[in-house]
């Protein structure tokens, strides 16, 4: 395949700026189990490829199946591109890269048999539904896959990149007069099959919530001081900044850049946040992005002050920024954006006790069911406990909270140092119609952290 | 694709399979200009197979060794739950015409120049504001065929686009998006800009409200996502399961008399009208809520068995909560295109009895909430204060709560004469044909 790329691009290589060609395979295993029955069982086996040219600073993009026919489309990328372009094709520098990446698992999904993964699932999915009476049903989602990317530029670099990934999603639902409420427990790793073994404590856990969450009064909306737990302020640091920080809604509009401008202030000076595609094992690791730039770990806050953002080559080239390999793509039937890999809030200084004296009436809320953001952003907690005078609570249902870009983060005001690194199944979705890319594989990272003043949606 | 059946056909004991050949040609413009050409060629198949009574399934754009395929497929379905419904044996499906030969004459050229004058009658309007369009026309050919003997194509042409207005300013943040698609060809993109900049005057003035119970104007595009309060309670699936709270309750009066909900696959301007869905079942027309009465669930085959009633038709392959179609993607009992049926009250008439309340275009995040039961929730991205019949200014830091159930059976005022094609997430998605709403009584709580 790598001849094959380097052969189309060495004869269209002069017919524009810039092209690159991405050509993947991929198996994808699911499973999913609901209530007593395997509702999916499929496997995906995937043949495909994106050519991208560059003229003058107009783009084509093809997408295609049928590779024997890698010519034509190329050449129709670069037409597309000749008839938009118009300006300057600028594009950060980036190394010419000739590598071969194995994906070098601890435990590969690939070793697994079908059945030992059916089994596995099947025996979490019993012991969900028989948990307790009011347990009325279960959600099982496995979802694993092992691509080979291989990806080639006119600039002359060329990688054959493999990259695993697993997810796994296991959820209980109660019901009780009418009520029915959720909780459930996520793993996901780039490098080892073995985090879906051995979850029957944590698969207890979130079922012994759903039970409790049906008898919890919802929390009355409000603003609050919260705590989030290191699960939801990870959610939180992916939605309420890290979307943010993705170049593209800033490199062509002087506006965001004034508002997004390093430098600028945006939260206290215990406040750092970064995103990094070195941290293996993480969902979001990745060695090269799919431009084929390496990655690296950004910092975007440092000390509450902006540093950087999340850039593809041309987000990175219109701002004179370096680029941060953090151009990624859901699957050849898209072209890379800049996405966020593992996202972090890096530790602080302060304990949980430390978080909750003293502190009369306030939330502490707990796990995270996931988040959609744009100035304003919103995110939902698993489950919340009033705080009480310095003490943690009774349980409340329904806390999402909800907040502003611009003022929340500068209203975070300890951070823990208790970091946890969370991975979990699903992914990260953006974009919108055709150009909505979902799961993205990522990872969160954060400790405990406090909130002042942050709203909460209730009744 | 044929020889992955025909080998499927030998190797298990029964077997379907989905093509989807389509060929999508984007028209991208950003900050106001043309960018970004793209066409997006798709060809791969979808197949469920039955071995040993047990079902498997699998996505397959790899044709290389369709024997090998075939045979791995078999294996997989042998590990499988016991299959407990029948592939399509249709062997005619409605004839409906979905190729336009108006959109077919509608090249990447043309589009260019709808788009160029759109984004053009933004930066007049404000050179401030960037506009951003993105065109679409897309050409998807579908087949269906099992081994009961269904053999069934279509093909279906859309033209679609979407166009986005931002406006920067110190600590604010307007972006107003407005789509329109169609079988037909929809309202052009400069009538469309026209609109943008109607709610643009209004949203760029941010104003404070009295957060309470009020009167609350539901625009078609937030219309769309609150009626995923609904239709998670009308799918057949959850319906079957017993997860709906509707499983018993068909017959029941549960909304308001004056609303009607349709599924109609028949739509001349649908973007989701098919001739039949993507497991082969053969499509029809039919009320899910007749004058507020609960008349019907979707179904796909698996939910229409497990319910003992025949399909409905509303099996779709269709990107989750976008409204394409693909072959990457499993089954779901989802509705074609969702219709309200108007009222009587043109649109202006039924601001102007709003005294105060809350126009609500774009609502962010009701994914984020439990909506089976109808409980419904998130911030308002674009909403706009009503004082004295008139739209005053854009309302910030607010959330909506309310319960689908009650609200529009309790708390209905009115419905516009007026209905918009719209879609999910702002409009985006497509394929709801919706007037405005209006309903008292709604908590609108804020967030400042």
């Amino acid at each position: 395949m790598k001849d094959r790329i380097e052969d189309c691009i060495s004869r269209f290589r002069k017919s524009c700026d810039y092209l690159e060609i991405r050509i993947e395979e991929f198996a994808i295993t699911q499973i999913n189990l609901r209530g007593p029955r395997v509702e999916v069982l499929q496997e995906t086996i995937e043949l495909g490829g994106c050519a991208r040219a560059y003229q003058k600073g107009g783009i084509g993009f093809v997408t295609f199946n049928d590779i024997d026919r890698l010519d034509e489309f190329v050449s129709e990328a670069i037409e597309q591109a000749r008839l938009v372009g118009r300006t300057r094709t600028m594009l950060a520098d980036a190394p010419v890269i000739r590598d071969d990446v194995d994906a070098d698992p601890v435990h590969d999904v690939r070793a697994v048999p079908l059945h030992r993964k059916l089994d596995l699932l099947k025996g979490y999915n019993e012991r969900i539904l028989g948990y307790h009476k009011h347990i009325i049903t279960s959600g099982v989602r496995y979802r694993d896959g092992f691509k080979v990317i291989w990806f080639g530029n006119s600039e002359g670099t060329l990688i054959r990149q493999e990259r695993m990934d697993i997810g796994c999603n296991l959820s209980g639902r109660s019901a009780k007069d009418g009520v029915t409420q959720m909780a459930y427990t996520s793993v996901g790793s780039s490098n080892d099959f073995n985090v879906v073994l051995d979850l029957e404590t944590r698969i207890d856990e979130a079922c012994e919530t759903a039970i409790q969450l049906l008898d919890a009064p919802t929390i009355k909306s409000g603003k609050y001081l919260t705590v989030c737990d290191p699960h939801l302020s990870g959610t939180f640091v992916h939605e309420a900044f890290g979307h943010s920080s993705e170049a593209e809604k800033v490199y062509e509009s002087e506006r965001m850049q004034e508002l997004m401008k390093f430098g600028t202030k945006f939260g206290s000076p215990i406040l750092n946040i970064y995103d990094s595609g070195i941290t293996r094992g993480s969902r979001g690791y990745l060695k090269y992005d799919e431009e084929g730039v390496p990655t690296e770990k950004t910092d975007l806050i440092r000390n509450g002050i902006l540093v950087g953002r999340l850039h593809t080559r041309e987000t990175a080239g219109k701002l004179g920024e370096k680029p941060t390999g953090n151009a990624r793509a859901v699957d050849y039937r898209f072209p890379p954006i800049p996405r966020m890999r593992n996202t972090c809030i890096a530790p602080g200084e302060s304990t949980f006790e430390e978080m909750i004296d003293g502190v009369k009436l306030g939330v502490y809320a707990v796990d995270a069911f996931g988040g959609q953001s744009e100035e304003m952003f919103t995110f939902t907690a698993g489950r919340g406990y009033m705080i009480r005078d310095g003490k943690i609570a009774e349980m409340v249902k329904n806390v999402t909270l909800s907040g502003n870009l611009f003022t929340t983060l500068k209203n975070i005001d300890l951070i823990g140092n208790d970091f946890s690194q969370i991975e979990s199944g699903g992914g990260c979705g953006k974009g919108d119609g055709r150009t909505f890319q979902f799961p993205l594989p990522v990872g969160e990272g954060s400790p405990h952290i406090r909130i002042r003043d942050i709203v909460i949606g209730g009744q | 694709m044929k020889a992955l059946f025909d080998s499927l056909v030998k190797k298990t004991d029964s077997a379907e399979l989905f093509e989807l050949d389509s060929t999508v040609n984007l028209i991208i413009f950003e900050s106001g200009h043309l960018k970004n050409l793209n066409t997006l060629n798709s060809k791969g198949a979808a197949v469920r197979a039955v071995a040993g009574g047990k079902l498997g399934q699998a996505i397959v754009s790899d044709m290389r060794s369709p024997g090998e395929t075939a045979e791995r497929i078999r294996k997989l379905a042998e590990q499988g739950d016991p299959v407990s419904f029948k592939f399509s044996d249709a062997a005619s499906v409605p004839t409906l015409n979905l190729v336009d030969d108006r959109i077919a004459d509608l090249g990447s050229k043309e589009i260019v120049e709808l788009g160029q004058e759109a984004v053009e009658a933004i930066k007049a309007y404000d050179s401030n504001v960037t506009a951003d369009f993105i065109g679409e026309r897309t050409l998807d050919r579908v087949r269906v065929m099992t081994s009961r003997g269904a053999d069934l194509h279509f093909e279906r042409l859309f033209f679609s686009y979407g166009i986005s207005a931002e406006l920067i300013e110190p600590q604010n943040i307007l972006r107003l998006g407005k789509y329109a698609k169609g079988i037909t060809p929809p309202k052009t993109p400069l009538e469309t800009a026209r609109d943008v900049i109607r709610d643009l005057r209004i949203g760029r003035n941010n104003v404070s409200f009295k957060p309470g119970r009020m009167p609350v104007l539901f625009a078609p595009s937030a219309m769309s996502d609150v009626l995923m309060a609904f239709t998670g309670s009308v799918d057949g699936d959850l319906v079957a399961k017993g997860v709906s709270p509707l499983s018993r309750r068909m017959g029941e009066q549960l909304l308001d008399p004056r609303i009607s909900i349709l599924d109609d696959p028949w739509h001349p301007d649908g973007i989701m009208s098919a001739p039949f869905d993507d497991e082969g079942t053969p499509t029809f027309r039919k009320p899910l809520i007749e004058k507020g009465v609960l008349k019907q669930f979707m179904t796909d085959r698996k939910s229409a068995a497990a319910l003992d009633i025949n399909p409905s038709g509303n099996g779709y392959r269709a990107v989750p909560f976008e409204r394409y179609k693909s072959f990457g993607v499993g089954i779901s009992t989802e509705f074609s295109n969702l219709i309200i049926e108007p009222g009587q009250t043109q649109l202006d008439r039924l601001r102007a009895g709003i005294r105060y309340g809350i126009e609500i275009h774009q609502i962010n995040g009701i994914l984020l909430g439990d909506l089976i039961g109808g409980d419904f929730s998130g911030s308002l991205e674009i909403a706009y204060l009503i004082e004295n019949g008139e739209r005053t200014g854009r309302v910030k830091n607010a959330m909506v709560a309310g319960n689908f159930f009650k609200i529009f059976k309790d708390q209905l005022v009115d419905m516009s004469a007026e209905q918009q094609w719209s879609g999910t997430f702002g409009g985006c998605s497509g394929s709801l044909l919706l007037p405005y709403i209006l309903t008292d009584g709604v908590d609108i709580s804020g967030t400042d």
